[in-house]
């Protein structure tokens, strides 16, 4: 079964969002696959779809390029809204951009 | 607005990503100038093992990774009872780490504007 780390990611960043709180999400090792474009999950929700929501009601997000690259994923494969960028320069904006920070993972 | 960060590394390295990837954002942020520690705990005090050899497996050093991060004061902490549970000595540990015990590491974690766990 796929790891629901990503879904609850989503959920908690709109729940925020809704509230007023400017959001920013990264993803990196294995969270990275969350913003793969063409995801079919079937019996289950779709997380890059409930992402490509998310970046249009103005959360932020980006994953580290080198994860994405590793497991063998081009630029441009990624879902509408995502940037493929690095952990020094994105994640480190939205770290010093933050009052808050959660880490989501296992 | 964070104005200090403590990165903390709770994975051992190698067999994860987590640890390295930590390392490097304490880089990012030690370059730019932001106030970052680094606090190794659980089984992430298996990244300050002196006689680790990535090279046996062709990984980048989690050991010089963390070397790195000195050349911007970032001081690197380590939980002693978490080496202790671990059967690590402190005279085993590679040059320029600080352990501290666990009482110093949560006045650590409470000093951060933000924590970042990998």
């Amino acid at each position: 079964m796929m790891a629901m780390d990503a879904n609850v990611a989503v959920k908690l960043a709109q729940a925020a969002r809704a509230k007023g709180y400017k959001v920013h999400m990264f993803g990196y090792g294995e969270g990275v696959t969350a913003v793969k474009a063409g995801q079919n999950p079937k019996r289950f929700p779709n997380v890059g779809k409930d992402l490509e929501q998310a970046a249009s009601d103005g959360i932020d997000q980006a994953v580290c390029e080198t994860c994405f690259a590793a497991r063998g994923f081009q630029r441009g494969e990624e879902t509408k809204g995502a940037k493929v960028g690095s952990l020094t320069n994105d994640l480190f904006r939205f770290v010093s951009e933050s009052d808050r920070l959660v880490t989501i993972a296992r | 607005m964070a104005n200090s960060t403590l990165v903390l590394i709770t994975k051992s390295p190698y067999g994860l990503e987590d640890a390295f990837a930590g390392l490097r954002l304490a880089l990012a942020m030690g370059v730019n100038g932001m106030k970052t520690s680094v606090l190794m705990m659980d089984d992430g005090v298996y990244n300050a093992v002196g006689s680790q050899r990535s090279d046996a497996i062709g990984m980048p050093s989690n050991m010089d990774a963390t070397k790195e991060l000195y050349d911007f004061e970032v001081p690197v902490y380590v939980v002693k009872e978490d080496l202790a549970e671990r059967g690590i000595t402190e005279a085993g540990l590679f040059d320029g780490l600080k352990p501290v015990p666990a009482s110093e590491a949560r006045k650590l974690l409470a000093e951060s504007d933000v924590v970042t766990t990998f």
